[in-house]
C-alpha cells in the first residue's frame, strides 16, 4: 500500500465526513424537530403560546387547517405545530407519552382509556358528526349483499375492532332488527375498502368521506344503510383531547385554541374555503374533493350530546361500566 | 458512463413492465397508478416545499444517523478486533441485540425519549451499526502479519501501530461496511416515520397518502423517491470509495 494512497484515502475520507458534519449543523431546523425560535410567551398572556397537535390526515380536521393557514390561531397569539400520526390511537399515544399536547382521534378511544384507567383524558374541543351521507355501510353491485337485512353473517370490512366504524355499524344493525353475532368483521385499511370490495374480498364495508365518494366513482359503491340515521343520528364521531395536567395547567392557552378553532368551524360554512384545504391536507383528489359530503363540523362540546359516545361504548360492551362524559369536558370557550 | 446507462436501461424497463401491467387492465390505474402518472406527481410534488422539506428531513436524519453509527461503530470494532478477551466478552449481549429488527423497537424509542427527529435517528443508529462494526473487526483480523511486526519493530507504540498501520488498512473494509449500512439506515429512517408518524419526512409522506387520502399516486411517488434516494446515495458513496480507496481491491471483492 502506497502512502500517497493513504493520504489520499483520509483526505476523501475526512472531505466526506466534513460536509456530512457541515450539512447536519447548518440545519437542524429542517429536521423538524426543534424550533429554536422562542415563541413569545408573554403576549396575549397565554400560559403555553406554543402546543403541539397530533393531527391525522382526514377531511375532519379541515377546520382547524383553516385556523392554521388563516392565522386564527396566531391572532389569539398561540402556535400550533402539527404532528402527523397514522391513526387517532396512536395519536393518543403521542399525547400520553408526553410528544404532543393535544390528539385528535375519533371518540372511542378517548373513552376506552379513560375507562381503562389508562390516562386522565379530557376533551377539550369537538370537530365533527355524522352528518347525512358522509358514513355509510356501502356494498357493490356483485355483492350479494342488498340490503341492511343481508348484512346478517356476512363479512364486512371495518378499520378496526371496537372503532367508530365498527360500533355504528353495530349500532345501525340492531336498529333494523338485523343479527350481528354472525358478521365476520375484517380489518383493513379505509384504502383498500373499495378494492376489497369489487374483488368480493368482503360483502360489505363502512366507509366514510372522502372514501365513500371515491368508491362510487370508481367501483360503484353504494350505500346499504347511511350511518346518521336511527341510534347515530348526527352521531359525535371525532375531537380533540388532552390530559387533565395540561388543561389544569393552560386554561387560558384552552380557551385561545378553542376560540380559533370555533371561528374556523363558522367560516368552514364557505365550503370554496376549506376545499383546498382537503385536496392540500387530506390528500384528496380536487375531483372528489368537489363532489364529498362534508360531516358537520363543530368545535364546542356538549355533555348530553358527548354522553352518546360512552353509552354505545357500555351497550356494545367495550367497556364494562357506565362512564359519565360531563366530567371529563375541558371548559368550553363560547 | 455506461455502466450508470445500464443500470438505468435496468430501470426503465421495470418502469416500462409496471406500465405496461396496468394499461393492460391487470390492475385497477386507481389503485396501482402507473410509472406515466407517478412520475408527473413526483416532478409536481418537487413544486410543493412541503414534499422538498420532507425529503430534506429525511435525508438529514439519515446523514446524521450514519455519522453517529460511524462515530460508534468504527472505535467499537476497533477496540473488540484488537483486544479479543473483550470480543468474547462481549459476543453474546451483541448476537443478541444484533437480530432485533429497528422497527421492533419503535414502542421502546417513543416510549424513551420520545417521537421527535431523535427517535428515527436512535432506530437508524442502532441498525446501521452492526455491518460497519462487524467489517472493522473483520477487516483488523485480516491485516497482513508482517506489516504489524514490522511496525513493533521499528518501536512503533500500540496506538500509534492502531492509527497509522490498522486504521488504513481497514478504511476500505469499513467503508465498505458503511456503505451497506447507508441504506440500512435510510430504511431505519423511513420506516419509523412511516410506522410512527413524525413531523417531517418522506416516510410521512407516504403514510399521510396511504392513510388519509384515495391518491394512491402519492404513495408511490413517495416510494419512487425513497428508491431514488437510496440509489443515489449508494452511487455517491460508491464513486467516494473508489476514488479513495483505488489502490484497495476489497471492494471489488466484497459482495456489493
Amino acid at each position: 500500500m502506497s502512502r500517497s494512497g493513504v493520504r489520499r484515502a483520509r483526505g476523501a475520507v475526512g472531505v466526506a465526513l466534513s460536509a456530512l458534519m457541515l450539512a447536519t449543523l447548518g440545519a437542524c431546523g429542517a429536521l423538524g424537530g426543534e424550533d429554536t425560535s422562542k415563541a413569545s410567551g408573554g403576549e396575549g398572556g397565554l400560559e403555553k403560546a406554543k402546543i403541539k397537535v397530533a393531527l391525522l390526515p382526514v377531511v375532519d380536521l379541515a377546520p382547524l387547517r383553516l385556523a392554521q393557514e388563516g392565522g386564527y390561531f396566531k391572532a389569539e397569539g398561540l402556535e400550533v405545530e402539527a404532528v402527523d400520526a397514522p391513526s387517532g390511537q396512536q395519536a393518543m399515544t403521542k399525547m400520553i407519552g408526553g410528544e404532543v399536547d393535544i390528539a385528535f382521534s375519533t371518540y372511542m378511544p378517548f373513552f376506552v382509556a379513560k375507562s381503562k384507567g389508562a390516562a386522565d383524558i379530557r376533551l377539550v374541543a369537538d370537530s365533527v358528526s355524522a352528518s347525512p351521507k358522509s358514513n355509510a355501510v356501502v356494498t357493490v353491485p356483485t355483492s350479494s349483499v342488498k340490503t341492511i337485512n343481508d348484512l346478517a353473517g356476512k363479512k364486512i370490512a371495518i378499520t378496526d375492532k371496537n372503532t367508530a366504524s365498527h360500533l355504528l355499524t353495530v349500532s345501525v344493525m340492531k336498529d333494523h332488527g338485523v343479527d350481528t353475532s354472525k358478521v365476520q368483521w375484517v380489518p383493513m385499511a379505509l384504502p383498500n375498502i373499495a378494492a376489497a370490495l369489487s374483488s368480493g374480498q368482503v360483502d360489505a364495508g363502512y366507509l366514510p368521506e372522502p372514501f365513500l365518494t371515491q368508491a362510487s366513482k370508481v367501483v360503484g359503491a353504494t350505500p346499504v344503510v347511511d350511518i346518521s340515521t336511527g341510534a347515530t343520528q348526527d352521531f359525535p364521531l371525532a375531537g380533540f383531547g388532552a390530559l387533565g395536567s395540561f388543561v389544569d395547567k393552560n386554561p387560558k392557552t384552552l380557551a385561545a385554541f378553542q376560540r380559533a378553532l370555533g371561528k374556523a368551524v363558522r367560516d368552514a360554512a364557505d365550503r370554496s374555503k376549506i376545499e383546498p384545504l382537503i385536496v392540500k391536507y387530506a390528500r384528496v383528489d380536487a375531483e372528489t374533493a368537489s363532489l364529498l359530503t362534508l360531516p358537520t363540523f363543530g368545535s364546542t362540546l356538549d355533555a348530553r350530546r358527548l354522553q352518546r359516545v360512552p353509552d354505545l361504548l357500555l351497550q356494545t360492551g367495550v367497556i364494562g361500566a357506565k362512564l359519565d362524559a360531563a366530567p371529563m369536558l375541558a371548559p368550553q370557550a363560547g | 458512463m455506461p455502466r450508470l446507462l445500464r443500470a438505468l436501461a435496468g430501470l426503465a424497463g421495470f418502469f416500462l413492465v409496471w406500465e405496461v401491467i396496468v394499461q393492460a387492465g391487470l390492475v385497477r390505474k386507481e389503485f396501482l397508478p402507473p410509472p406515466s402518472v407517478v412520475l408527473v406527481t413526483i416532478v409536481e410534488q418537487f413544486g410543493e416545499t412541503q414534499f422538498v422539506r420532507d425529503l430534506i428531513a429525511t435525508f438529514l436524519a439519515w446523514a446524521i444517523a450514519l455519522l453517529i453509527a460511524v462515530a460508534i461503530a468504527v472505535p467499537a470494532g476497533l477496540l473488540l478486533g484488537s483486544i479479543p478477551g473483550l470480543r468474547t466478552a462481549t459476543a453474546v449481549v451483541i448476537e443478541f441485540l444484533r437480530p432485533i429488527p429497528a422497527v421492533a423497537l419503535i414502542p421502546l424509542v417513543l416510549l424513551l425519549i420520545g417521537g421527535g427527529p431523535e427517535a428515527k435517528i436512535t432506530l437508524a443508529v442502532y441498525a446501521s451499526l452492526w455491518p460497519i462494526m462487524f467489517n472493522t473487526i473483520y477487516a483488523l483480523g485480516e491485516i497482513d502479519p508482517v506489516l504489524l511486526e514490522t511496525a513493533k519493530a521499528c518501536g512503533t507504540s500500540k496506538f500509534r501501530t492502531l492509527t497509522s498501520v490498522a486504521l488504513p488498512h481497514t478504511a476500505p473494509f469499513v467503508f465498505t461496511g458503511v456503505r451497506l449500512s447507508a441504506n440500512i439506515a435510510l430504511i431505519a429512517v423511513v420506516s419509523t416515520e412511516f410506522l410512527a408518524g413524525a413531523k417531517l419526512g418522506i416516510g410521512n409522506f407516504i403514510m399521510q397518502a396511504s392513510t388519509g387520502s384515495t391518491r394512491f399516486d402519492l404513495v408511490l411517488a413517495g416510494t419512487v423517491v425513497v428508491g431514488a434516494l437510496g440509489f443515489l446515495i449508494n452511487g455517491g458513496l460508491e464513486m467516494i470509495g473508489r476514488r479513495a480507496f483505488r489502490w484497495s481491491t476489497v471492494d471489488r471483492e466484497a459482495v456489493s
